[in-house]
């Protein structure tokens, strides 16, 4: 019974799942998630391209089955592809425009506050206009710039890369990262009525240490130097 | 190594607003001023508040979930309390939401804190879905939180009976936010009242005070200073220890000035 839940097929674009049409749909996503965890190894961090084959799926369903099959492997799905466009060519095209589109944006802009909870991940750098509130995230690869109030927890070079910096016109974050260093704000004795200046910093790695300064031509000329 | 004498308690109320998370802290900074080691669970998930309440908001870096879905190792993600080196909290995440854990799931983390603490204590959501049944899954024993209102008592009943279903035999309660001054004039229930509504035992009372609020904005613990709410959290922390306290009558209104006035006017 198990077996035939899901049965993977592969071309060298994509993978085609072929779906038990009668089973529940919790047992059959948690059968994918068996499936690819045990072909975790073998898959390794592919770029594809997925299909769903012999089964009816709602968009909801589909998005979990995907999140299924990301956290169970390394794989890197790049775009879901319908059933009936699925010759070899059509894989390859889907896989290279979905390649194509991250490395043309080199930065990014998001209008809006982020409350509570909410997360913000980029690949590339982020311009938040808007604030972070606490308990929120802007986790980003390359550098974040905030043209507002961060309150929340900031990630620059999320990737690993030492040279990214976080700045803000308000920086009293909960805490900074960048790269793997982290530093938390300090504990402070008040009542957070949440009304702070604007005073421009920003945080960099200096010595292996995170340095949070305001935005000067000193400083300025400290990071760049 | 089991730690025998490792104890699972689940705080909830039903309702929300009665100091569940409060308490959680008190109750947890309390037990560790009596020697014990401690964990607070928050099971929250996706609105957590026992780290603000403890002040522990800033060194959150791993979470329940991230325990659970096996992305760090359990004491990673432990912080240790500012004030108390043997109180620890295991937080919440706060970009998931209830669904992201399970009953067993949260047994099986239970289990792997036993060896660790003395008394694990889970924080429980308001309400009776699926973040109540993650909350009570692995706990032995539970203490609800009420006021002496009549909708929070509605909800406590319901939970009692909820609990009681669960199979949690041992469930006291906790009344919380008391008003002297308005019990006195038959305006509010008094503890007696609400236990004789609900029929379980007492664990204690807490008046309502500023200075808890004050506390928690702070991201301090009531427990250690000298406050009637601080005293009452202690004598709760004892008797979940298993001492028998003596229930504290609460006269803060009787002064020295009053006593004198009163035996005047006998006269």
């Amino acid at each position: 019974m198990e077996k035939s839940a899901v049965i993977i097929k592969s071309n060298p674009y994509g993978l085609i799942l072929i779906l038990d049409p009668d089973l529940p749909f919790e047992e059959l996503n948690r059968a994918v998630g068996e499936k690819f965890a045990a072909a975790a190894g073998f898959f390794k961090n592919a770029n594809v391209a997925l299909t769903f084959r012999g089964r009816v799926l709602t968009k909801e369903q589909e998005r979990l089955l995907v999140d299924t099959v990301v956290q169970n492997s390394k794989l890197n799905i790049l775009c879901l592809v319908d059933e009936q466009k699925e010759s070899k060519e059509y894989y390859k095209q889907a896989v290279t425009r979905a390649l194509e589109r991250p490395a043309t944006e080199e930065g990014q802009f998001y209008r809006g506050t982020l409350r509570s909870g909410q997360v913000l991940e980029c690949e590339a750098s982020i311009v938040v206009i808007g604030d972070v509130n606490p308990g929120a995230q802007v986790i980003s690869k390359g550098n974040i710039v905030i043209l507002g109030c961060c309150m929340g927890t900031v990630y620059a070079g999320a990737g690993g890369d030492t040279s990214c910096f976080a700045a803000a016109l308000t920086l009293k974050p909960l805490q900074i990262r960048i790269a793997d260093k982290i530093v938390r704000s300090a504990i402070v004795k008040r009542v957070d009525t949440g009304d702070y200046p604007i005073e421009p910093r920003i945080a960099y790695l200096k010595d292996g240490h995170i340095q949070i300064k305001a935005i000067s031509s000193d400083t300025l000329g400290e990071y760049l130097g | 190594m089991e730690n025998e004498m490792s104890e699972v308690i689940v705080v909830t109320s039903g309702k929300g607003g009665v100091g569940k998370t409060t308490s959680t802290a008190n109750i947890g900074a309390g037990l560790a001023r009596m020697n014990k080691k401690v964990v607070l669970v928050d099971t929250d998930i996706g609105l957590r508040n026992l780290d603000v309440v403890m002040g522990l908001e800033n060194r959150i870096i791993y979470n329940l979930v991230d325990v659970i879905e096996g992305n760090c190792r359990l004491k990673q993600a432990l912080i240790k309390d500012k004030h108390y080196p043997n109180l620890y909290l295991l937080p919440s995440a706060q970009t998931r939401d209830k669904s992201a854990v399970s009953p067993e799931q949260m047994i099986k983390l239970a289990d792997s804190l036993k060896p660790l603490f003395d008394y694990i204590i889970m924080d429980c959501p308001a309400g009776i879905e699926q973040g109540f049944r993650n909350a009570i899954a692995a706990a032995s024993r539970a203490i609800v939180v009420t006021t002496p209102e009549v909708a929070a008592i509605r909800d406590a009943d319901r939970i009692i009976g909820l609990l009681e279903a669960a199979g949690i035999k041992k469930i006291d309660l906790l009344v919380n936010r008391m008003r002297l001054d308005m019990i006195r004039k038959g305006e509010m229930m008094s503890v007696e009242d609400v236990i004789d509504i609900l029929a379980v035992d007492l664990l204690g009372a807490v008046p309502d005070e500023e200075s808890v609020v004050i506390a928690a904005n702070h991201g301090e613990p009531v427990v250690g200073n000298d406050s009637m709410a601080g005293i009452a959290f202690m004598n709760i922390c004892r008797r979940i220890n298993g001492e028998t306290v003596p229930l504290a009558e609460f006269h803060p209104t009787v002064s020295f000035l009053q006593k004198v006035s009163s035996l005047l006017r006998l006269k």
